[in-house]
């Protein structure tokens, strides 16, 4: 996997995870806030969420024709320069297919998250349609599609995989960059209404997440006995006991920091906490970025 | 104080990019082929076949074959022969010698995947 491969990969995923975050915090502040002393500070919000999502949204397409491109390059032979008969290889394969889909979703994204006056230009309605196309296609892409458990399946296990991490870490970033958004006067009780609301879906798709994990690593590892005796197997565990660090930063964020907010001295230990929950999510994930390199005995 | 938005959205790069090498490789592989891996035939091969691990990609796949002075023999256009594998016809007359087969091929997640075994010719 080439640096350039790599930093596609991490602009779109980071699109698409900026962009379902953001539909999430609007949909929770919508509900949250529905108060109309809250009216004001809603739009600033709005105003806010429509900016992450739609830079999210943005990112996504160049980073698709740079993968293309990545594609097309992998195709070149000894003493052959790129060259357009490449990229329409590329896009004649199943890859391409799939590749198209994505094209299509990131495009629906954009769109849906053109701005407008604090909302975006299309309403709100098409941002989480967007997101899920955005989820549904990147796992039609990717590994899920050759699980021994079949195409079908794993492509569903990867999907929900991918909108559930995408509402946890990037919804937690829109809220972290939303919830204090607003005229000064009740801003800590805005921002404890929002949170608390976050949280409580957090407590569903923290878990989801780190289960559509288990059982896809599940498929790549194989017999249980090459759990110990692969290097794969051994990154694997490394990675579990990173997932019950993050777990217990989890477990505290919602019994201890969640509930003190409200008031000005909350706030600070909730961002620490939120931030800590944030970078244990990250070391999970760098743990399985170990697994990149290791072939998979599972599938092998 | 509040996070800007920009702020809001470096953690999820952040992960982002994470998640982005975090999918492991599942590699293609080549697990039998005709003419089989170093070994010597008394016939010249009228097709290349090679059977891999995981369904081929016949649009992202190529075969080649370099002949003895390392001259590119002419092949016809690849097809699959099975679910799992894919043949060319050999179109070029062969000499006697050492010959090196060249693949290049991607599974359904499309990582593209070379390989190159050698047979020799010998009637």
């Amino acid at each position: 996997m080439s640096a350039l491969e790599t930093t596609a990969r991490a602009v779109a995923y980071a699109g698409a995870f900026a962009a379902i975050g953001a539909a999430a915090a609007r949909a929770l502040a919508h509900q949250a806030w529905r108060d109309a002393a809250h009216h004001d500070a809603r739009v600033a919000l709005q105003r806010a969420v429509v900016r992450i999502g739609a830079a999210g949204a943005w990112m996504v397409p160049p980073a698709l024709l740079v993968l293309l491109r990545v594609q097309a390059a992998q195709l070149v032979d000894d003493g052959e320069r790129l060259g357009r008969a490449h990229v329409e290889l590329a896009l004649a394969s199943d890859w391409g297919t799939t590749w198209k889909w994505q094209l299509a979703a990131a495009l629906l994204a954009v769109v849906a998250w053109l701005p407008g006056r604090a909302r975006p230009l299309a309403g709100w309605r098409l941002t989480p349609l967007a997101g899920l196309a955005l989820a549904a296609t990147f796992a039609l892409a990717g590994h899920p599609r050759v699980l021994p458990i079949g195409p079908m399946p794993g492509v569903l296990l990867g999907a929900v995989h991918l909108y559930a991490a995408a509402l946890w870490i990037g919804g937690l970033a829109a809220v972290l960059g939303t919830a204090w958004r607003g005229p000064a006067e009740g801003r800590e009780l805005r921002a404890s209404l929002l949170v608390r609301r976050y949280s409580a879906i957090a407590t569903v798709v923290a878990p989801l997440t780190l289960l559509t994990g288990a059982a896809i690593a599940w498929q790549t590892v194989g017999p249980l006995r090459t759990i110990t005796a692969t290097p794969y197997g051994q990154a694997l565990l490394w990675k579990l006991g990173l997932v019950l660090v993050a777990a217990l930063f989890g477990a505290y964020h919602r019994q201890v920091s969640v509930p003190r907010l409200g008031s000005p001295a909350g706030e600070l230990p909730f961002r620490r906490t939120a931030a800590a929950e944030l970078v244990a999510a990250l070391l999970v994930l760098a743990a399985t970025a170990a697994l990149v390199a290791l072939p998979a005995p599972g599938l092998d | 104080m509040f996070v800007r938005p920009r702020r809001a959205l470096a953690p999820v790069l952040l992960v982002a990019l994470v998640t982005g090498l975090a999918a492991a490789r599942f590699h293609v592989t080549l697990l039998r082929a005709v003419p089989a891996v170093d070994t010597t035939v008394a016939t010249a091969p009228a097709t290349l076949s090679l059977w891999f691990n995981e369904r081929p990609d016949p649009a992202l796949s190529s075969l080649r074959l370099l002949g003895p002075d390392s001259v590119l023999v002419t092949l016809g256009a690849v097809a699959r022969a099975d679910s799992m594998g894919l043949t060319a016809a050999v179109r070029g007359p062969l000499a006697p010698g050492a010959y090196t087969v060249l693949w290049r091929t991607a599974g359904p997640d499309g990582h593209v995947m070379r390989g190159r075994y050698a047979f020799r010719y010998q009637p």
